[in-house]
């Protein structure tokens, strides 16, 4: 299952240690050099420094940042390549409700989506989201209102999610899985989340892209479902459609 | 020394008259770094409303529009009004100074330039007085959001205006700034010899001239956009805009920091008492760092699906091995000095510091799986902040302390430079470091609002107190500042002991800048003459030493 949170966690673990050392020494090091060699007056004999290059210390110091360039840009690649998520739009999902545009084509490197249980059609609009359950005919939508609307998913299975926007660019975010992705208008992307915990997500979900005058209030609900629950819900919500 | 030179030309008319026409690039120079400091302040003052309003959840001190105006505005104005201008405003004033050059090549139109960018900061203003209101689509404006049906108004089309008359102002003075350090250099000035911050101006003026017709280009089409003709509605323009928005924003990036950093060295190498460190090495690095900054732009771009993620996480982190070189040299210059620990000195270290931050959450956000946590949160909002803060705002003042007598002829109170300078890191760290928490915890950028049920409340509290001590910082500065222009002490032509060009003419120099230009035999020619003259008087031959000038 595609897992962004761990993905994050891992690099989040590399980089952070690496970062605050560097800001540690380097701190330390403009400190130390500021009082160390400061200026003492007349008497002050201590040698002073003899050259104003090089090269070898230069060289050395350039061959260890790029060391570390190197490293990280490995680190960063392998984890993407376990992120399947992270795949371009396809250039075509089937979905023949929604438009194809866009420059979608670069980039597939016949790497495969993940297969995944189920399809979320994601739809934004100034200043609300609809999601789409085109295979269960379930629509989840905002009953008006500022009433917030809730994306239902269930856990442990890949949900593939395939977004657009009516109006201008938004951005769909869920803090708690570190996962965010542009809906454009007139254009589809695409991506695969996975849902490990089940409950409602405290802090739901943003819309990250500014979209002009209400876009503080573009939140919506995140509830995750074990399988069971999932398939209970489902079928209240078919009933429901019923009416 | 300027008592030798002639008289200046016939005034005709005022003083202020005089200046705001004149071709001399000291005027010019001022001109345009006075009107970049008044947008820093109104800058400044756009960002205190925002931290008010953010201080708490709910809205308590502006109206949702208003927000949306004031953080547009703010950031529009820190980049077009303030950034580039002032870091292509130190290089009109100093440029010539420092390659020993009479003025500048094109004075007329660097003018221009002025009075462009004049207009655009009243027009970007007067947004506030249409009906709907400022330009509020944020400071890159993205389309749809920016077009006629996303953002009417007549406020959004003079925002549009006003940044495009900003950017081609900036043009000007960048291929001013570039022909005068190709045709005008003083005999021995090889390219080799250019002193390190005129060295930054190059690559600045380089990176001006390769990435800001980029959006000039964005904003002629996006103006077109809003008066009626489809030009990003096609499909793939909205990804369009960003690309020629993002082409010109991330080296823009670059010009508000290259002038700023080499500000700090001049100002740690002539503190510490020696020749800066590494000078070649430096320079290759600029110049790398200038034609990377050309090829990381898509690091804004990916969560949008369309860039090659890899490839800009690739080039992006690539950058620290060109911003280590910096780093390395800047540390090395301090080795063994003889270190003053003047306000110009403390700035340039706080500089190091406070970029620092920016600097490796940089290459945090340049890890594409840890830029879809971050990207458009406060995690980012401190990020550049930390670049743009600690580098331009850090680096700008370092420089002023270091030119001040330079351009006024007086010295700047050194002990209210002390209290500014620890007030403002401490207000840096107070408003930003909690920024990061909170944005790596959801909360998104631009919001006049959040949930109270988030737990945010306490950290923006906090960073709202952080950013009034920066307000109170700012304020000893103003006080200094004005102090300082009546009362301040004479400094004479070399008040820090200099290695440069600039400090061999009188402060503030004459209309032609040097009656005679000392010999150039390296980039630093003024620390040579005084080696040299310490070296004679060994030999016990009596040497007029500091300016070095007279030779």
């Amino acid at each position: 299952m595609v897992d962004t949170r761990d993905t994050w966690q891992d690099l989040f673990n590399l980089y952070l240690p690496i970062g605050v050392g560097v800001f540690v020494v380097i701190t330390l090091l403009v400190v130390i050099f500021a009082v160390r060699y400061r200026d003492r007056g007349a008497e002050d004999d201590r040698p002073r420094r003899r050259r104003s290059h090089f090269t070898g210390a230069e060289g050395s110091y350039i061959l260890l940042l790029a060391l570390i360039a190197a490293m990280l840009v490995y680190f960063t690649f392998t984890e993407m390549g376990d992120d399947r998520a992270n795949l371009p739009a396809e250039a075509s999902t089937g979905t023949g409700e929604l438009k194809q545009g866009g420059a979608d084509e670069e980039g597939q490197d016949g790497i495969q989506a993940p297969p995944a249980e189920l399809e979320i059609q994601v739809t934004a609009a100034r200043w609300t989201w609809r999601f789409d359950y085109p295979e269960l005919g379930i629509t989840q939508a905002s009953g008006g209102g500022g009433e917030l609307t809730t994306l239902v998913v269930p856990t442990g299975v890949n949900v593939r999610f395939t977004m657009t926007s009516l109006d201008v660019i938004h951005s769909f975010y869920i803090p708690q899985l570190r996962f965010k992705r542009d809906a454009f208008p007139e254009r589809l992307t695409s991506f695969t989340l996975g849902f490990t915990e089940p409950g409602d997500y405290p802090k739901g979900g943003f819309c990250a892209e500014f979209c002009g005058l209400r876009h503080a209030a573009m939140l919506f609900r995140v509830s995750a479902m074990e399988p069971e629950r999932f398939r209970a819900w489902v079928t209240q919500r078919q009933l429901e459609a019923r009416g | 020394m300027s008592a030798t030179l002639p008289p200046p030309a016939v005034r005709r008319g005022p003083r202020l008259l005089g200046i705001l026409s004149s071709t001399d690039h000291k005027h010019l120079g001022l001109l345009v770094c006075g009107g970049a400091f008044v947008f820093f302040c109104l800058g400044g003052l756009l960002a205190l409303l925002m931290r008010s309003e953010l201080a708490a959840p709910e809205l308590q001190v502006m109206s949702l529009n208003a927000y949306n105006q004031v953080f547009t505005i703010h950031g529009s104005t820190m980049f077009y009004l303030f950034g580039a201008p002032m870091a292509l405003g130190f290089g009109l004033y100093l440029v010539p100074l420092q390659i020993g050059a009479s003025g500048l090549r094109w004075p007329r139109l660097v003018l221009l330039g002025f009075w462009l960018f004049l207009g655009a900061g009243l027009l970007m203003y007067a947004g506030f007085l249409t009906q709907e209101g400022a330009g509020r689509a944020g400071w890159f404006a993205f389309d749809p959001l920016s077009d006629d049906v996303g953002t009417p108004g007549t406020g959004m089309d003079l925002w549009v205006i006003s940044v495009f008359l900003s950017v081609l102002a900036g043009m000007l003075w960048a291929a001013s700034i570039l022909a005068t350090i190709i045709r005008h250099r003083a005999p021995g000035m090889t390219m080799l010899r250019l002193p390190v911050f005129t060295w930054s101006m190059v690559v600045s003026s380089l990176m001006t001239l390769v990435a800001f017709p980029a959006l000039l280009l964005a904003m002629g089409l996006l103006f077109i956009e809003r008066h009626g003709l489809d030009v990003f509605t096609q499909p793939g323009g909205a990804i369009f805009y960003q690309h020629l928005f993002w082409f010109f924003g991330h080296p823009v990036v670059y010009i508000v920091f290259f002038p700023f950093l080499a500000a700090g060295s001049e100002a740690i190498a002539t503190s510490a008492g020696q020749r800066f460190f590494g000078y070649k090495l430096f320079v290759g690095s600029l110049l790398a760092f200038a034609a990377l900054s050309v090829s990381v732009w898509g690091h804004h771009m990916f969560v949008t699906s369309s860039v090659d993620n890899r490839f800009f996480s690739l080039t992006t982190t690539a950058i620290i091995v060109v911003a280590g070189v910096e780093y390395f040299d800047n540390l090395a210059t301090m080795f063994r000095g003889r270190i003053k620990l003047r306000a110009s000195f403390l700035f340039a270290c706080g500089f190091m510091i406070v970029f620092l931050i920016g600097g490796l959450s940089g290459i945090w956000v340049a890890s594409p799986p840890l830029d879809y946590n971050a990207h458009d949160t406060y995690s980012v909002v401190a990020h550049f902040h930390y670049t743009l803060f600690g580098g331009t705002v850090f680096g700008m003042f370092a420089g002023i302390y270091h030119w001040f007598p330079k351009v006024t002829g007086r010295l700047l109170d050194e002990r209210l430079g002390r209290w500014h300078f620890w007030l403002m890191l401490l207000g840096g760290l107070v408003t930003f470091i909690p920024q990061f928490f909170v944005g790596e915890q959801g909360m998104v950028r631009r919001i006049a609002d959040y949930p109270e049920t988030a737990g945010w409340t306490a950290l923006n509290a906090l960073s709202t107190v952080g950013a009034f001590i920066i307000l109170l910082s700012l304020l000893i500065f103003l006080a200094n500042l004005i102090r300082s222009l009546r009362l301040g002490k004479p400094s004479g032509p070399d008040p820090w002991d200099g290695h440069t060009l600039e400090w061999a003419t009188s402060s503030p120099p004459p209309r032609y800048n040097f009656p005679a230009v000392p010999p150039v035999r390296s980039y630093a020619p003024l620390l040579d003459l005084k080696e040299e003259a310490a070296e004679d008087e060994s030999s016990h031959r009596p040497v007029a030493s500091g300016e070095g000038g007279s030779q």
